[in-house]
């Protein structure tokens, strides 16, 4: 039985022993598995994280953590000097995988993945961060310094954003004047109209009114032989005050629109009021379905609508701006 | 700015290109454009690219008025024996008609493969481009307007308003009426030859061709197609684009 005694006394001796040993080799789970552990712990895991047994044992539990890839390659501090490939960072991912990250302010204290975020822009190229460009201190003692700096203290790495840096209220352009057009009765008119306000490069918005499809009238002048003839016409009726456009296209080509009416009735007035003043006009369907267009235009302060011609500024009125 | 013109048999298209885009502009009569450019109410561009199928009387009104309104000599397109992967078929490269060369210019840029470019303006226009960019050849026929004149003016019994809507409600609709029966019989007759050729080229090039329509009648024709088409409506002004050299983004 002796021998039975000195057996089992030297088996309790081996697993003494090797519980010993599973406390010493395994730090790991017990550092990542509380996470009230301090901040200072974390940076030296940082720093002996080229030891093969703490970066394999780390990368498992981080890679619950969609930050993991950022955080640890972002951090090693070869990468804070060099853009060489670290040999010891397999899985070192492109930098620019981390630059949304580099902006985020929203790291906790006490936990170590977040507060590898706040690292990051410290350790990006200044090419691939240009906010980062004003930071002096080594990148080392900044990726160091990062996790400290979370909080209700503002990082400093987010301070030169311009964007968040408080500006002089720009003041809207005040001389700026809003304008539409009324409906041009001829297609090439308005036609004409666009091109001129457009070439300004004067903002103009078209608004297209309904068309009523085939119930439009429209009271007409017959053709002229030629359209020189149809816009000597035109311009004696405008001494006379009789709105006319000439039209360019269509079965009335060269004749001269004396105004669109979408009830018959109301077109035959007009024309027989005409005829009265011994005029020719003649009322027919409308032969095709142009759009009826407003142009709408801002104006920058000094320009002058008249640069499209004074006969097409007259047909602007005054509107408030958007 | 810098302007772009589409001169055709009877109205000019304009366009600005500007950062990479084109911006669409309007259409108007000849006379009314040039009328514009006596009025100097169009400011002056920086250049000037244009594409005409109109004779030399024609594009010299227009050089003279550009010339007189801006100080400018506008860039007149013209059709190349090969520009851009694009290949023309046609052994004097010279007489093909620029706005087809364009638009088919503008379809391969578009498509990046085989393509079959449809013009419905004055004239119909059919243009097959295989997937190398090999021009296999074209098709003119009268256009919707163009064949309904000719019924108006070539007989003594037909007389309606040219322009006035006429449109089936339905495919294949029969005409109940001359200006039925010629309004409809002119569009089936395009619809058809359209749909045919769509075929042909299927079976040549071995599989259907992207199918592009372009034109100011495309409206009035591409409701009626039963083959997969896409409607571009500035495809000559963007091969003027492309052309002039200019980065086009679609």
């Amino acid at each position: 039985m002796r021998w039975l005694f000195y057996a089992l006394l030297a088996a309790n001796a081996l697993t003494g022993f090797w519980f010993f040993l599973e406390r010493q080799g395994a730090p790991v789970p017990a550092l990542v598995g509380h996470g009230r552990l301090p901040t200072i712990p974390l940076l030296r895991e940082i720093a002996v994280r080229e030891q093969p047994v703490s970066a394999t044992k780390v990368e498992p539990k981080l890679a619950e953590a969609p930050a993991v890839r950022a955080y640890a390659p972002t951090t090693d501090p070869l990468a804070a000097v060099s853009d060489a490939p670290n040999p010891d960072s397999p899985a070192k991912p492109a930098v620019p995988d981390a630059v949304p990250e580099a902006s985020s302010t929203t790291a906790s204290t006490g936990n170590p993945v977040e507060a590898a975020k706040a690292t990051i822009p410290a350790v990006m190229p200044e090419s691939n961060a240009p906010q980062t460009t004003q930071l002096e201190a080594p990148k080392e003692v900044a990726a160091v310094a990062g996790p400290m700096q979370v909080g209700p203290r503002p990082s400093p790495l987010t301070e030169p954003v311009p964007a968040r840096v408080p500006t002089e209220p720009v003041a809207p352009p005040q001389m700026e004047r809003c304008w539409r057009s009324a409906v041009l009765a001829e297609t090439d008119a308005s036609a004409r109209l666009e091109l001129a306000l457009r070439s300004q490069g004067w903002v103009t918005r078209r608004v297209a009114e309904p068309v009523s499809g085939t119930n439009d009238y429209i009271v007409y002048w017959p053709r002229f032989p030629d359209r020189a003839r149809a816009l000597a016409k035109m311009r004696e009726l405008r001494s006379q005050g009789v709105d006319s456009f000439v039209i360019g296209e269509g079965e009335w080509r060269n004749g001269l629109s004396l105004g669109l009416f979408s009830r018959r009735e109301n077109a035959k007035r007009h024309a027989e009021e005409l005829r009265r003043r011994g005029l020719q006009a003649a009322v027919g369907p409308r032969s095709r379905e142009p759009e009826r267009l407003r142009f709408e235009v801002r104006l920058p302060a000094g320009a002058d609508l008249s640069a499209v011609g004074t006969e097409f500024a007259a047909k602007f009125a005054k509107i408030t701006c958007d | 700015m810098n302007l772009l013109l589409d001169i055709g048999n009877t109205r000019v298209k304009w366009a600005q290109w500007q950062g990479g885009r084109l911006h669409a502009g309007g259409a108007l009569s000849h006379e009314a454009f040039l009328e514009a450019l006596a009025s100097a109410t169009i400011a002056k561009p920086e250049a000037v690219h244009i594409a005409c199928v109109g004779g030399t009387e024609l594009r010299a009104s227009f050089d003279a008025a550009i010339s007189a309104c801006w100080g400018l000599r506008a860039s007149w397109a013209a059709p190349h024996a090969e520009f851009g992967g694009l290949r023309n078929a046609y052994a004097e490269p010279e007489r093909l008609g620029v706005d087809r060369w364009l638009a088919m210019l503008a379809g391969r840029h578009r498509v990046g493969g085989a393509v079959l470019v449809v013009d419905a303006g004055s004239a119909l226009t059919l243009d097959c481009v295989d997937a190398h960019g090999q021009h296999r050849g074209g098709l003119i026929v009268p256009g919707l307007g163009m064949a309904r004149r000719s019924l108006f003016s070539d007989t003594g019994q037909v007389r309606f308003p040219l322009a006035r809507p006429c449109a089936p409600e339905h495919e294949g609709a029969w005409g109940r009426d001359t200006e039925q029966a010629v309004k409809f019989g002119v569009l089936w007759n395009a619809v058809g030859l359209v749909e045919y050729m769509a075929k042909q080229a299927a079976e040549a090039l071995g599989s259907p061709p992207a199918c592009l329509l372009t034109g100011g009648d495309g409206a009035q024709l591409g409701p009626w197609l039963r083959i997969a088409h896409t409607p571009c409506a500035d495809l000559v002004l963007e091969g003027l684009c492309l052309q002039a050299g200019w980065e086009l983004v679609i």
